[in-house]
């Protein structure tokens, strides 16, 4: 056996494998296809007619539209005199339908035609300084504040149910059919029992963003996500063992793990400083 | 700015939560911790927390408040955890006031708040179930189907002092700077669970003066029926 270490700290035998099996494990297959966006109508812009001249006795406004009064019904701009014809653009308003100013025209833009008086605003009401002042709050906390695993922020500063009682999540049991067990030979959590209940059972130390079915949450020696996977195999009825190619190292037996292994019963996995003996119930003599 | 401390036992047995407050030359300093119920020893829990929280205040830190409060937090966590075994627990929300600066950390479902502009607005997140499953349906961890599925478990805590490994936690990485006025609500959930955010909001608006207003939501707290949680707040202002 040749032990050797892969660009990306995986151990493999090398006279097994011309590559490092674990980074082969974690690429997918083929990437996944992306899908071609549908095609998008391409709006055309709107053409203004600029420069051509307006009709008879009606000046154009500078937002493209044609006014007969003495300001732009669309925009409110004041009809413009001889020097003030080629004032700068004004981006178009848009039209919202007919109403009646105080002073009793009929207009259809955003200003009288007549006097020139703004249209009035709509039943919504403009948002209040208040919602301004709380959403300055807001982002001024999300800048400052971080929610996350107490790792990540210890590294960035150095860099109901019954009677309402409070429950933790993490002592619930699974569901599911047990497979074998887990049980901590030392450590703090020494006699705790895991439940191998899933066909794929990962070992590591979950968070929220990577959840792990055999959580050890109190050694921080195990990196936090799956460092390992049981599997069962229920056509031969045997269980194997494999790492996931993790941070850290994974022993059976005081032998480190580099390809997928058998476990057997009474066998001991080291995980950080957390020692495991393998106990299964299925097997041979009993199976689902 | 003053530090109001009050707590009410609800229509529970016990009292498990605990709060102290303590000034240095780092500044204002108050933690309220919420001992995990029908867990043995969810009030020692709570108690030690706290206390420790405020002894590890006094003695004073070096470099920043987010270094000195995340490493104090896995300290008490480990203490707890070896005093009292697992099983138990207890949640915690600290602040550090120093000047106009706001400091904080929380672990678990007790919550700061700040009234700014007679507005009351949740500055921390709380660590139950239902953050879990939201992070994980936003990140494809989990499917929407298997998110349904586990949602009626959504109010269990997530995350706590004395889990032996604290998991998720809310620390202020810069200061907020605090305005002329503001104020500061510091509370286990017995609080915010028998009398929601607005009511809330009404009491501190309509009391100005820190004691009183403290006062008056536990007195809010008293008049609610059904069952009552154990509520410890502590206003500053």
């Amino acid at each position: 056996m040749k032990l050797k270490r892969c660009p990306n700290m995986h151990y493999y035998d090398e006279d097994k494998y011309a590559q490092c099996p674990h980074c082969a494990a974690a690429r997918p297959a083929e990437p996944a296809p992306v899908p071609k966006p549908a095609p998008q109508p391409v709006k055309e812009p709107v053409k203004e007619p600029a420069g051509e001249p307006a009709p008879d006795g009606t000046w154009r406004c500078s937002c493209g539209a044609v006014n007969n009064g003495k300001f732009c019904v669309q925009c409110g701009t004041r009809k413009p005199s001889e020097e003030e014809a080629a004032a700068p653009e004004k981006p178009a308003a848009v039209s919202l339908g007919k109403w009646v100013c105080s002073c009793g025209n009929e207009n259809e833009g955003n200003f009288c035609n007549r006097c020139g008086s703004p249209r009035p605003a709509p039943e919504t009401a403009p948002p209040e300084p208040e919602g301004e002042a709380e959403k300055s709050l807001t982002s001024v906390i999300s800048e400052v504040s971080f929610t996350g695993n107490i790792e990540d922020a210890k590294e960035k500063a150095a860099a109901d149910d019954d009677e309402g009682v409070t429950q933790i999540i993490f002592d619930e049991l699974a569901d599911e059919l047990v497979l074998g067990w887990l049980v901590a030979a030392n450590t703090e959590i020494k006699g705790k029992v895991f439940t191998v209940a899933e066909t794929s059972a990962t070992v590591g130390r979950s968070d929220p963003e990577h959840p792990v079915s055999i959580d050890l949450h109190g050694d921080r020696a195990v990196s936090r996500g799956a460092q390992a996977v049981i599997v069962y195999d229920p056509l031969n009825k045997k269980f194997f063992i494999q790492s996931t190619g993790g941070k850290t190292p994974v022993y059976v037996n005081r032998q480190m793990l580099l390809a997928p292994t058998e476990l057997s019963a009474y066998d001991v996995i080291l995980l950080g400083t957390t020692e495991l003996v393998f106990v299964p119930l299925c097997s041979e003599k009993f199976s689902w | 700015m003053r530090c109001e401390i009050r707590s009410f036992i609800g229509t529970r047995s016990r009292q498990e939560d605990h709060a102290v407050s303590c000034e240095t030359g780092n500044g204002l300093f108050c933690a309220v911790c919420d001992g995990i119920g029908s867990r043995k020893d969810g009030a020692a829990s709570s108690r030690l927390a706290a206390e420790r929280f405020a002894e590890l205040f006094k003695a004073g830190f070096e470099g920043g408040f987010p270094r000195f409060i995340t490493e104090a937090a896995e300290r008490i966590d480990r203490e707890v955890y070896e005093s009292f075994g697992s099983g138990c627990g207890t949640t915690a929300v600290v602040v550090c006031v120093k000047g106009r600066e706001l400091w904080w950390l929380s672990v678990g479902d007790s919550r700061l708040y700040i009234l700014r502009g007679g507005r009351l607005k949740q500055i921390t997140t709380d660590h139950d179930y239902s953050y879990v499953l939201d992070l994980r349906l936003k990140r494809g961890i989990i499917d929407r189907e298997k998110y349904e599925a586990e949602k009626h478990k959504g109010g269990r805590l997530a995350s706590f002092i004395g889990m032996g490994g604290v998991d998720i936690a809310d620390v202020s990485m810069k200061p907020l700077t605090l305005e002329e006025n503001d104020r500061l609500l510091l509370t286990t959930d017995g609080l915010y669970k028998s009398i929601g955010d607005g009511q809330i909001a009404e009491i501190m608006n309509g009391n100005n003066d820190p004691a009183a207003a403290a006062d008056s939501l536990i007195e809010a707290v008293r008049a609610c029926v059904g069952t009552i949680d154990n509520t410890t707040l502590a206003l500053i202002g």
